[in-house]
């Protein structure tokens, strides 16, 4: 890829970008798929001429299928589904006629590794959090939930069995839905975000749930939901490592989009419904509720002060 | 005492002997007892033609006295037991490979090569049940077809292409790693055969860390990623598109100097004795 004038990211090793005169052209690997993109419809011609010269290989045409997600590309902008993963998933599970629900979980849900039923089916259940794991890549909605169900991966019960059922329950009701990402103005793209935590939500280990969202413009593009290393002995401190997570993804991110050209000229905005952690973030006053908080967790305060992020309060 | 099989250190052996004449010891406290010998070094073992005797029966024999036999052969058994639970043990490897036997799948571990084949019968009978077509399992069983021929001749055919090895003799001291074709039907989504698809593996189980390889990857890309390059295409209004390299593997260079031999139903007139030394990856390796 060198020879042909890419350069590698440093920020993502499958990433390569040509930047040579007025050309513009981005493309990612995995393995043998290639994923190619720029501004110039000639140029990407010219390039796919280049690389048939050199390998064999076969253009598939505009993006439509890549890794079992569906792509469409419509004048609006792109969508992302993979509505069809989800009934082959309904059928080898055996729930095609399972009745819809309306939300992947229920609310207030708390199982614990304990107390749960009988044991079940190891195998199967670890088959269907997997493939819902896959699932996630289109459907931030049921992150949480599926998150939630991979704690269990070890030791399954029936309750937790029924939780996984609902999570397909929600799905098969909400199979048609994926991302979208509209087209946009002339300006360039914002990027900002949203974090959150759960207090002391898993049961167990009384740890608590990071999660945040990235949105590019109007577009989600990152998300996660995570348990995090060790216990928050406040909601504050809760929010304030989780919002040193979206902290990280924020620094990647914004290393990400400058290399493809659509670099941040101002601090992201992590958008989070904590008072108190933006205070903590935002000055060392409170050394008395703060003291224990390990060091790397005031990389949120280091990057707020380097102008890369802002926090902003959001009601819940 | 030295026999053919095993070295004895008497001295520690002794007080072992006496006890379990006496009362009964667990099999667990024999082998606890020796471990540190077999591991220091001190008791050497030695290739072990045909180990018999179950630990058991020299425990309910226990008014009998043990013959030296007998303790070596159950102890033997037991560490084979233990260590084949784990892996194949080294000496056992070794063994096979000084009598110049092929080292059988089923003996590398109990359980992974049965959960292998219990898998791979469910995906023949996954497979089946998608498509008509059998895939053949053997050289044997594809060359009488001719589409598996041909499928076998265009994969030759891209490997030649890319110049993926070259003949020559072997260098004394090298091994060459065996090649493996294997078949798979490709399917469309509505069931019917798409194309027939021969690939040349290498056995690259036979390969050891540091001689035939020291790192091995594939390139993989986050998620996050492509969902990023979507967005950014959609804003600014761009087509994405979308290529596929075929025989991927074969172009990444080689630099550790390994050895295949020729593929069966391929091998070069006049240059049987001959084998491929690789210049770029092959599957498997």
């Amino acid at each position: 890829m060198i020879a042909f004038g890419f350069e590698n990211s440093p920020t993502e090793s499958t990433l390569y970008v040509k930047r040579v005169d007025d050309v513009f052209l981005i493309m990612v690997v995995y393995v043998d798929d290639m994923l190619l993109t720029g501004p110039n419809e000639k140029h990407i011609a010219d390039f796919k001429a280049d690389l048939h010269a050199s390998f064999e290989m076969s253009d598939l045409g505009h993006l439509h299928h890549y890794l079992g997600i569906q792509f469409m590309q419509v004048d609006g902008g792109i969508a992302l589904c993979q509505s069809k993963y989800i009934d082959t998933l309904l059928q080898r599970f055996g729930l095609e006629d399972c009745k819809p629900i309306a939300t992947p979980m229920e609310t207030g849900l708390r199982l614990s590794l304990h107390d749960v039923g009988d044991a079940f089916d190891v195998v199967l259940y670890q088959q269907a959090v997997g493939c819902l794991i896959y699932l996630c890549i289109t459907r931030p909605d049921i992150q949480f939930a599926v998150s939630q169900m991979s704690r269990f991966m070890h030791c399954p019960g029936v309750k937790h069995w029924q939780a996984v059922k609902r999570i397909f329950r929600y799905l098969s009701g909400t199979r048609s839905l994926g991302l979208f990402y509209p087209k946009g103005g002339s300006l360039p793209p914002d990027l900002h975000a949203f974090s959150d935590f759960d207090w002391a939500g898993c049961h167990d280990t009384r740890v608590s749930t990071s999660g945040f969202c990235f949105m590019l413009g109007s577009s989600c593009i990152s998300w996660l939901s995570k348990k995090q290393p060790t216990v928050a002995t406040s909601s504050c401190e809760a929010e304030y490592r989780a919002a040193f997570t979206a902290t990280v993804e924020c620094v990647w991110l914004r290393r990400l989009l400058a290399d493809l050209g659509v670099g941040q000229s101002s601090a992201t905005t992590i958008f989070t419904d904590s008072q108190s952690a933006m205070a903590v973030a935002r000055n060392h006053v409170f050394h008395a509720r703060t003291k224990h908080i390990e060091v790397h967790y005031h990389y949120v305060r280091e990057r707020f002060f380097a102008g890369e992020i802002s926090l902003a309060y959001v009601p819940t | 005492m030295v026999s053919r099989d095993v070295v004895f250190v008497e001295d520690a052996i002794q007080p072992l002997l006496s006890c379990t004449k006496e009362t009964s010891v667990s099999s667990k406290d024999v082998y606890d007892t020796l471990l540190p010998l077999f591991t220091s070094g001190q008791l050497s073992v030695g290739p072990l033609e045909a180990p018999s005797q179950p630990l058991e029966a020299t425990h309910n024999d226990a008014d009998h006295s043990i013959s030296d036999a007998d303790l070596h052969d159950a102890l033997i058994n037991e560490r084979a037991d233990i260590e084949e639970a784990k892996t194949v043990p080294k000496w056992l490897l070794q063994t096979l490979q000084d009598s110049k036997l092929d080292v059988p799948l089923s003996y590398r571990t109990r359980s992974g090569s049965h959960s292998a084949s219990f898998a791979s019968d469910c995906y023949a009978v996954a497979a089946s049940s998608l498509c008509d077509e059998n895939e053949p399992v053997s050289f044997d069983e594809a060359q009488n077809s001719e589409n598996w021929m041909a499928a076998m001749q265009s994969e030759y055919d891209a490997i030649m292409k890319t110049g993926t090895w070259s003949l020559c003799d072997l260098p004394l001291g090298k091994k060459a790693i065996g090649t493996k074709w294997v078949y798979k039907v490709k399917c469309k989504p509505d069931g019917t055969v798409d194309r027939y698809k021969a690939r040349l593996v290498a056995k690259g189980y036979a390969q050891e860390k540091g001689i035939d390889f020291d790192e091995t990857f594939a390139p993989t890309c986050r998620m996050t990623n492509v969902r990023s390059i979507c967005a950014i295409a959609a804003h600014r209004g761009w087509n994405v598109h979308q290529l596929d390299i075929k025989t991927a593997f074969l172009n990444g260079d080689l630099h550790e100097e390994v050895y295949v031999s020729q593929p069966r139903g391929f091998v070069q007139k006049g240059h049987e004795h001959k084998v491929c030394r690789l210049r770029k990856a092959l599957y498997g390796l």
